[in-house]
């Protein structure tokens, strides 16, 4: 019994190896957007509605 | 207490961002065009033959108008306020004193009359 | 927001803004910090399974001469990638530039080495236009939260909330105008006006410092910028004309 043709090793190396790749640069990209740039905003915005709440406290007096 | 009277009544100092200490004080006596209540700002606007960052030729284009303006229309003549609030806005004061200079002697490079 | 208006040591960031400039130069940073973790991360990943899979490996695609389809792909990537980053980079660009309706004009020249802030809008009791200069706070004079190089002996006060259009010139050589907290940097050039404007949303002192190589004293001409509210504005216009 022959043993069946090992075909296509290179083409399922690159597929897994460029998903891989690309998982690995997604998920430090997400981590970034996630833990850095998000709070930041968060921040910002948080501010600036307490700014604008505070203003309005003010002319209402 | 509205603002105009807090700002008339109290001595103003801008603080430090870091200690909070008062830098420099201002005590105010309002008796100028400076009223809140009556406050205007009033500065030249966007002029569509000058959409660029250079304004150069906003501000020096404005100080010709004025003076051909004024030596048509004569001093008093009101519309030409419009280019004078425009140049002295936009030009340094060297500027204008040095264009002054240069018409009183004659040799400002631009024909007014 | 880390309240950061001035430098602070360790402070690994751009400051604070307080503008809708800056804070416009913030969320790009961000975007281009997201796809440069991206390539990080990709880049990072192929050359350990490189390194791994073809040191001392002689037979590894020994018939491989050429991969025309893994040369399409890291030539659209990288090209996708910049055109990501440079498309709000320039909806970012000409924005800036916009000066529409300003409530209020400033001039301020660059001199060897000061500036000359210059409020032409307004004129002091004698008819003479508002305008003063501005030195640096010399060593020796700095007080305990004073921040060295960057103080001054007065400042531009401007009103918050307010649309104010800058001229800036030059009288002898290049000087630049920066303020990081507006996102403003522009040159001052001799014989040349150019304009910028900002919206302060709130009230602070922020500093910056000349841009452009002026001279010997070129780190000694900072500026600082005070804004404040309405009333204050107009307290400091009337005691600036008395």
């Amino acid at each position: 019994m022959a043993i069946a043709p090992i075909t296509g090793t290179l083409r399922r190396k690159i597929i897994t190896d460029i998903s891989l790749a690309f998982g690995c640069g997604f998920i430090f990209a997400g981590l970034y957007w996630e833990f850095e740039h998000k709070p930041l905003v968060q921040k910002r915005e948080a501010f600036y509605a307490q700014l604008k709440a505070q203003k309005e406290a003010e002319d209402s007096v | 207490m509205s603002g105009t009277e807090a700002a008339a009544n109290s001595t103003y100092s801008f603080r430090d961002h870091t200690t909070g200490k008062p830098t420099t004080t201002y005590s105010s006596a309002m008796s100028s065009p400076f009223d809140i209540k009556t406050f205007k700002f009033d500065t030249p606007q966007f002029d569509p033959r000058f959409p660029h960052v250079n304004q150069t030729k906003h501000c020096a284009q404005n100080y010709v108008d004025y003076h051909k303006c004024v030596a048509v229309k004569g001093e008093d003549f009101e519309p030409c306020q419009i280019f004078w609030k425009t140049f002295t806005s936009l030009c340094p004061v060297d500027w204008v004193e040095r264009w002054d200079d240069q018409r009183e002697a004659g040799k400002f490079p631009v024909k007014i009359e | 927001m880390t309240w950061l208006d001035v430098p602070a040591p360790w402070a690994m960031r751009l400051q604070d803004a307080a503008s809708p400039n800056q804070e416009g130069i913030h969320e790009l940073y961000d975007h281009i910090m997201f796809y440069l973790a991206l390539v990080l991360g990709l880049v990072s990943y192929m050359t350990i399974v490189i390194v791994k899979d073809f040191t001392k490996n002689k037979f590894a695609h020994k018939q491989l001469r050429h991969g025309q389809t893994l040369e399409i792909i890291w030539t659209m990537f990288p090209a996708l990638i910049l055109l990501l980053m440079s498309f709000p980079s320039f909806i970012l660009l000409y924005l800036s530039d916009e000066v529409l309706t300003p409530a209020l004009t400033v001039k301020i020249v660059g001199l060897q080495w000061y500036w000359k802030y210059e409020y032409s809008d307004f004129v002091n009791k004698t008819g003479e236009t508002l305008e003063y200069e501005s030195y640096i706070m010399p060593d020796d004079m700095l007080e305990e939260g004073n921040t060295r190089l960057l103080d001054t002996d007065t400042s531009i006060v401007l009103p918050v909330d307010t649309h104010v259009r800058f001229i800036v010139t030059a009288n002898d050589v290049m000087h630049s105008f920066a303020v990081p907290s507006l996102g403003i940097k522009i040159d001052a050039t001799p014989g040349r006006l150019n304009q910028v404007s900002t919206l302060m949303e709130r009230t602070g002192v922020f500093y910056g410092q000349c841009s452009e190589l002026c001279g010997v004293n070129h780190a000694l001409m900072p500026m600082k910028m005070q804004c404040v509210t309405m009333e204050d504005f107009l307290t400091y216009l009337s005691e600036l004309s008395e």
